[in-house]
């Protein structure tokens, strides 16, 4: 089993997604039990990985636990920049504060956690991760009708200086999460908000946005709780 | 609109916000709402800058940029920089202050050669934003020099 790194005095906090989801179950099941022991055999793998100290779990993961185990808002951040592409990065929201899985869907893919004890920092921490231009500019890509394909092709154009982002909310850890912004940029300045075309939703369109445009949307993530 | 003697500049404070003016030696306004349902009260507030000297725009917004992340922190969201209608650096950031996330939005105004400049600055939680952007912005763009009074521009 992977052995989870926390080391909070160094600011580093690292676990596979399979391994926190197992923290999460074993410590509802125990909340809910009023005995820590309720399953051995992953008690002892996740006191193996350091997760869990002494029969509770470890106190840098307490508040990972509280986001994961009841998160009331999801944002998952797809981006697109030349030919690497960068893993998916989900930001989780809960009123023990906000967390970043930055490490993609992968089970195993180990994550480089990062918790925020606000959740009304949720759209501060998905405007780091969508890390847009914050320069004005024209339009990066023009009003279209274009297909998705052609947009995805234009941002992992290694000789373009396009990148792209879909991100995607959810109310919650059981509910799909929806595309509710999708966003290209310059690297010398400009963004455009994509959108399907009017009556043809199946080609899309882009409108030239200011960045605070993008910032007062990202704003409202989660306003109609 | 309010003006602020001390420095000749005026911004257009929003309908039903309450303006004091601070007696510092450059001399500050501060505007709130005189009401607010909010836990943070937005404010929008003037104050004096250094003086432009013969350093360039663009250096003065790496300058504002820079002072500003370094106090405040914070994801930078927008800066730019003009010429009209008066020479300026914009400035907008999320960060926060006082245990409240909070956006901030600036305009740095320079009055002509060897006078005092300006910084209008308006801070609203980040929940408020989008109601407040428009008018946010508008205010803190509004920063503008104004003749001496009793003197024809």
């Amino acid at each position: 089993m992977t052995v989870a790194t926390i080391d909070p005095g160094a600011g580093r906090v690292s676990a596979t997604r399979r391994q926190l989801l197992a923290l999460v179950d074993w410590a509802q099941a125990a909340a809910a039990s009023g005995t820590a022991a309720v399953d051995d055999l992953a008690e002892a793998a996740l006191t193996e990985a350091g997760m869990v100290v002494d029969g509770a779990v470890h106190p840098a993961l307490v508040p990972v636990v509280a986001v994961l185990g009841g998160p009331h808002g999801r944002v998952v951040v797809r981006r697109w920049r030349g030919t690497t592409v960068p893993p998916v990065v989900e930001v989780l929201a809960g009123p023990a504060g906000v967390l970043v899985l930055p490490g993609g869907p992968d089970l195993d893919a180990v994550q480089d956690l990062r918790w925020h004890p606000r959740p009304a920092a949720l759209p501060r921490v998905v405007a780091e991760e969508l890390d847009a231009t914050t320069h004005e500019g024209p339009a990066p890509i023009g009003p279209g009708p274009m297909t998705w394909a052609e947009l995805v092709a234009a941002a992992e154009d290694p000789d373009g200086d396009l990148s792209l982002a879909d991100l995607r909310w959810s109310p919650g850890a059981g509910t799909a999460p929806a595309s509710v912004l999708v966003v290209a940029w310059a690297a010398a300045g400009g963004l455009a908000e994509v959108t399907p075309m009017a009556g043809r939703p199946s080609l899309l369109t882009a409108r030239g946005r200011h960045p605070i445009e993008i910032w007062t949307g990202l704003t409202q993530l989660g306003a109609a709780r | 609109m309010v003006r602020l003697t001390i420095l000749d500049v005026a911004v257009d404070v929003p309908a039903g916000w309450a303006p004091t003016s601070h007696p510092t030696p450059t001399g500050t306004l501060v505007a709130r709402p005189d009401r607010w349902p909010g836990v943070f009260v937005p404010v929008l507030a003037v104050s004096q800058s250094v003086p432009k000297g013969s350093m360039p725009l663009a250096g003065y917004a790496d300058r504002l940029t820079a002072d500003t992340l370094l106090t405040l922190g914070g994801h930078l969201v927008h800066v730019g920089t003009g010429h009209r209608p008066y020479d300026h650096v914009d400035l907008t950031l999320a960060t926060e202050a006082w245990g409240v996330d909070v956006t901030v939005t600036q305009r740095y105004v320079t009055t002509g050669a060897g006078r005092p400049a300006a910084l209008a600055t308006a801070v609203v939680a980040d929940g408020d934003w989008s109601a407040l952007a428009a008018e946010m912005v508008a205010a803190v763009r509004s920063l503008r020099p104004v003749a001496p009074a009793g003197l024809a521009r």
